[in-house]
């Protein structure tokens, strides 16, 4: 109702425009030749420029986000288990996102949630829940049918078809032992944990992802660890800014944990090769992680956002092994030397030069912080000169993705906010717990928050965790699903975003990952050319629609796509009109996918 | 005449005799008797006088008032006191320690004389007699809240701190409108940054008197530090009120509103703070990090640079000037700041950072690792720090 009528808007407004021309037009003709004639057209004038001006500034933009949660079926409210007892892991969760697993073109939602903690009184019982897209806008709950229901105290998703069977497989991890939910190819999952081994060992895991660190065609799995806190040692807080006040404690208070890299087997087990590969730090505090090759070698790197340490940029050394190198490429902390929260984080190309950068929010004050790649395998803090730190300097940031919301070709930035400490009202006259999205859009460099203008739904404030991005209507502009600590998450329709040209592309790998996660996309459209990657990981705690959408702006054909798959094979596919979704399988090219629905 | 008549009249003379002999004892002839009662009246008299010349702050007169009244034949502890006090505000530290010690052997039972005398012990860093004295002065007079104050101070000067903090509450609770002490509680919680308590102290003081500018400008500080930036704000605007050239308060403003992101009122309070007091080294520093926000380095550099001209310690200046000088490409005028800022500041985590980048753009490989392990180093210790103040997130 609300897209019909705001282009009804625009409609009337064009022709009371064109009205106010022809009506001027003959005001001249028919007053040539008196001054009573002239002072009537000076006055026609102004009046025109006036309404004009008054027009352009009530005047939106055509895009608009629409939360249709409730309408969608998605009665799902996070549920963080709090007792009052301020125990840190309240405070950090719920992940999610979109996933296929039922292979029939259209995205579903999984949603994590909490558990109950010493103290949470309460009969519901808490579940994560599954979400079936029925292609008609709704969603249908089919959590207990495929049996992903979760154990434990929930904190993010990974999803991905490890075993190259064509069905995509759901990775939970939770402040405890993590889950690892094999899917059936029947609409249901078999927890395969145990067998798999990838339980981890009880500690607090945060973001996961996919990827294929050895280039041996099965994807291997990386696992984010957090802090060492345990319920039953929990540090009382706050009190140093009042008697009597208590608040969740900074992470200072509890050392980290070491993140963990399962290699994948081949036979649907895996092995911890952490300490093998280098990747094992008791000295981080893992919270958001992107897997995605960075200096462009052929090897998936891993970039992990650790909570006020330094973040880790692991480069893949090509032989199984990994190297730190953070500090040296200077995107382990800000570009005044200091570490910062690092909760989510993402990677693309941000500035159009071909090099992937690096996207981290962080709390308050700090402000997000964007790493552009020079080359030599360095990185600047470009932070301030972009425009992004002031832009994010007030909210504290959790999920994080760059997209292409409109179209037009460059990558735009959305921020899922919401403080960390849910009394800090109490204690500052000036920060919220509860915070607008934000959606900065990417003006040549430059990024300039559009949220106001994009509909109350973005403005409209929550305690912002995971940001999952996907197209799940499949109508060719990304939309956006915020998962929010304790309240009900927001599905954000994108509505006008494909107003631009663009297209979709899903990759089908055959020698290597079904998933295609590693592979290297270039699409040139007229005089654009834009590159991205398949990634894993991504955001915060969150799961994302697979395919690569590129906004072609005007541009109403792509004159090549060229994928660079993991093994180095190249694949490229000419002349394809803008505005589908195209499917790619490794050394077939382009396949008609009859699944796709729209 | 017999003999007996003699007898008689020698008893009636020895009577006579004794008689007046006891009247002279006991009345003092008229003329004398006048002397002695304008003595008395004198002495009375110089004591008083000397102790308003005192407080007038004539203290020459006072003195001459006060050895008046000790040329009278009864010593006076209070005259020795208050000539000890003369002494001590003329520095004449020994006169004003002999002085205080006479009160003391005159009237062992004065209390104002061990508390004097414990400030003057402070001052010459003799803290154990200090502290004696000052407890002996407690002992003598309950609840004096003058002793427990400079007994606070003493405390403070020593780094006892907590015990100071003691002494301070306790004079409040003597005296809850005791001005100075909420003042020193305020300053030490600072300190100690426990700005709530600091701020609710310098609350007090407002409220208790028509304070300065810069209570205004230090309440304003806590309230910056507890992130209620409006009433930070409100602070440094009433300071600004009260005198209009206090560039401290102006510069506090630019820096609040760049705190907030909001860059144009910024820059508009540093230019104010700068226009007040051009050697303002806030205002111009912060100018400068605030065009080195903007990425306009020719801007910042210039004001940098104007900073470290005006006060060559200022190592925050000299560090931010290599920063400045780093993301210009100017790898040795970069070094050379960096290193200038960590010879003033040999801990100075974020410079061995910078420092570490510069070396590894100049490919020093050895000297960018060396700069970073000490900048690990560094950053271990303040995280720790942090750690034990159990801060909330």
């Amino acid at each position: 109702m609300e897209k019909v009528s705001r282009l009804h808007a625009i409609r009337v407004s064009e022709s009371v425009g064109f009205g106010r021309i022809t009506f001027l037009f003959r005001l001249v003709r028919s007053f040539r030749t008196s001054r009573l004639a002239s002072f009537w057209l000076v006055a026609s004038v102004w009046l025109f420029l006036v309404q004009t001006v008054a027009d352009a500034d009530r005047y939106q933009s055509p895009i608009n986000f629409v939360d249709v949660s409730a309408q969608a079926g998605i009665h799902f409210t996070h549920t963080n288990g709090a007792s009052g007892e301020k125990y840190l892991v309240e405070t950090m969760g719920g992940g999610g996102g979109f996933l296929d697993y039922d292979n029939d073109g259209l995205l579903d939602i999984y949603l994590v949630n909490g558990g109950p903690l010493p103290g949470f009184k309460s009969n519901q019982r808490l579940r994560n829940a599954l979400y079936r897209n029925q292609g008609d806008g709704s969603f249908r709950d089919t959590t207990e049918e495929a049996g992903v229901s979760g154990n434990g105290y929930g904190m993010g998703t990974a999803a991905a078809d490890y075993d190259n069977d064509g069905f995509v497989d759901l990775f939970v991890t939770n402040f405890g032992l993590n889950t690892l939910y094999h899917n059936n190819g029947n609409g249901t999952f078999s927890d395969v944990t145990a067998r798999a081994g990838v339980q981890g060992d009880g500690g607090w895991a945060t973001s996961a992802g996919f990827f294929d660190h050895n280039n041996d065609g099965f994807l291997d799995l990386f696992v984010c660890y957090y802090l060492d806190f345990d319920l039953d040692h929990n540090v009382r807080c706050g009190e140093h800014y009042r008697k009597g006040f208590r608040s969740y404690c900074h992470p200072d208070q509890y050392p980290g944990l070491s993140n963990k890299l399962y290699r994948n087997n081949h036979d649907g087990t895996f092995t911890d090769v952490s300490k093998t590969a280098g990747i094992a730090n008791l000295e981080g505090k893992g919270l958001g992680v992107v897997l995605a090759d960075l200096d462009d070698d052929g090897f998936t790197d891993i970039y992990v956002a650790n909570d006020s340490v330094a973040n880790f940029l692991y480069h893949n050394n090509g032989n199984g092994t990994f190297t730190d190198v953070g500090l040296i490429s200077g995107t382990a902390y800000n570009e005044n030397g200091e570490a910062q929260a690092g909760m989510g984080t993402d990677i693309s190309d941000s500035n159009g030069d071909g090099r992937p950068d690096i996207l981290v929010t962080n709390l308050d004050f700090e402000g997000a912080t964007l790493y552009q790649n020079n080359t030599k395998g360095s990185f600047t803090d470009v932070s301030f000169p972009s425009g992004l730190a002031e832009a994010t300097l007030r909210f504290v940031g959790f999920g994080t993705r760059f997209v292409d919301f409109d179209n037009d070709g460059d990558q735009d930035i959305f921020i899922a906010n919401g403080h960390v400490i849910d009394n800090i009202e109490q204690v500052s006259d000036t920060i919220k717990y509860l915070q607008p999205k934000l959606l900065l859009e990417n003006r040549k460099g430059r990024f300039v928050n559009m949220s106001k203008q994009l509909g109350p739904a973005l403005v409209s404030p929550s305690a912002g965790r995971g940001l999952a991005i996907g197209d799940y209507d499949n109508d060719g502009d990304i939309d956006f699903l915020v998962m929010n600590c304790n309240q009900p998450p927001n599905l954000l329709q994108n509505q006008g975003g494909n107003q631009n040209h663009w297209i979709t592309i899903k990759l089908v790998g055959l020698l290597g990952n079904r998933d295609g996660i590693g592979a290297k996309v270039h699409v040139v459209a007229g005089r654009m050319t834009q590159r991205q990657q398949v990634k894993g990981g991504m955001s915060y705690l969150s799961m994302h629609d697979p395919r690569l959408n590129f906004g072609l702006g005007k541009a109403e054909k792509v004159d090549l796509i060229e994928v660079h798959w993991p093994n180095r094979d190249v694949d490229r596919v000419r002349d394809v009109n803008s505005n589908q979704i195209v499917t790619i399988r490794e050394s077939q090219g382009l396949a008609k996918d009859p699944r796709e629905k729209r | 005449m017999g003999k007996s008549t003699v007898r008689t009249a020698q008893r009636v003379i020895q009577i006579a005799g004794l008689t007046l002999f006891c009247l002279c004892l006991y009345c003092e002839p008229p003329s004398q008797a006048k002397a002695g009662a304008v003595l008395h009246e004198h002495r009375v008299d110089h004591l008083h006088r000397g102790i308003s010349l005192f407080k007038a702050g004539q203290l020459a007169l006072a003195e001459i008032e006060f050895a008046k009244a000790l040329t009278e034949k009864r010593q006076s502890a209070q005259a020795y006191y208050f000539l000890g006090m003369i002494a001590f505000q003329q520095s004449k530290v020994e006169q004003a320690e002999r002085m205080f010690s006479r009160a003391i052997e005159l009237n062992p039972l004065y209390a104002e004389s061990y508390n004097s005398l414990g400030v003057l012990y402070d001052r010459q860093d003799k803290f154990t007699q200090s502290e004696r004295a000052f407890q002996t002065a407690l002992r003598l007079k309950a609840n004096y809240a003058k002793a427990h104050f400079n007994l606070g101070l003493s405390y403070r000067r020593q780094s006892r701190i907590e015990l100071a903090v003691q002494e301070f509450l306790y004079v409040l609770h003597i005296e809850p409108h005791h001005n100075l002490a909420h003042s020193e509680l305020s300053e030490i919680y600072g300190e100690q940054k426990k700005y709530a308590l600091a701020a609710q102290h310098l609350e007090e003081e407002l409220r208790l008197s028509t304070a300065p500018a810069m209570t205004h400008v230090r309440l304003g500080e806590m309230y910056f530090n507890l992130s209620h930036f409006h009433k930070a704000i409100s602070h440094f605007v009433a300071a600004t009120e009260k005198d209009p050239t206090l560039a401290l308060a102006l510069s506090h403003l630019g820096y609040t509103y760049k705190t907030l992101g909001e860059y144009e009122k910024a820059q508009t309070y540093f230019d104010k703070a700068l226009s007040v007091d051009s050697a303002n080294t806030e205002a111009s520093m912060n100018l400068g990090l605030l065009y080195l926000d903007k990425n306009e380095l020719g801007k910042a550099s210039r004001l940098l640079k104007a900073t470290v001209l005006l006060d060559s310690n200022q190592v925050e200046a000299l560090y931010h000037l290599g920063r400045i000088y780093l993301r210009d490409g100017k790898l040795a005028e970069a070094v050379s700041a960096l290193q200038a800022a960590i010879q003033k500041c040999p801990n100075h985590t974020q410079s061995y950072y910078q420092l570490g980048m510069a070396y590894q753009e100049l490919i020093e490989t050895r000297l960018a690792a060396e700069n970073f392990q000490l900048f690990k180093q560094f950053e271990r210790k303040d995280r720790s720090e942090r750690k034990n103040r159990k801060l909330q997130y």
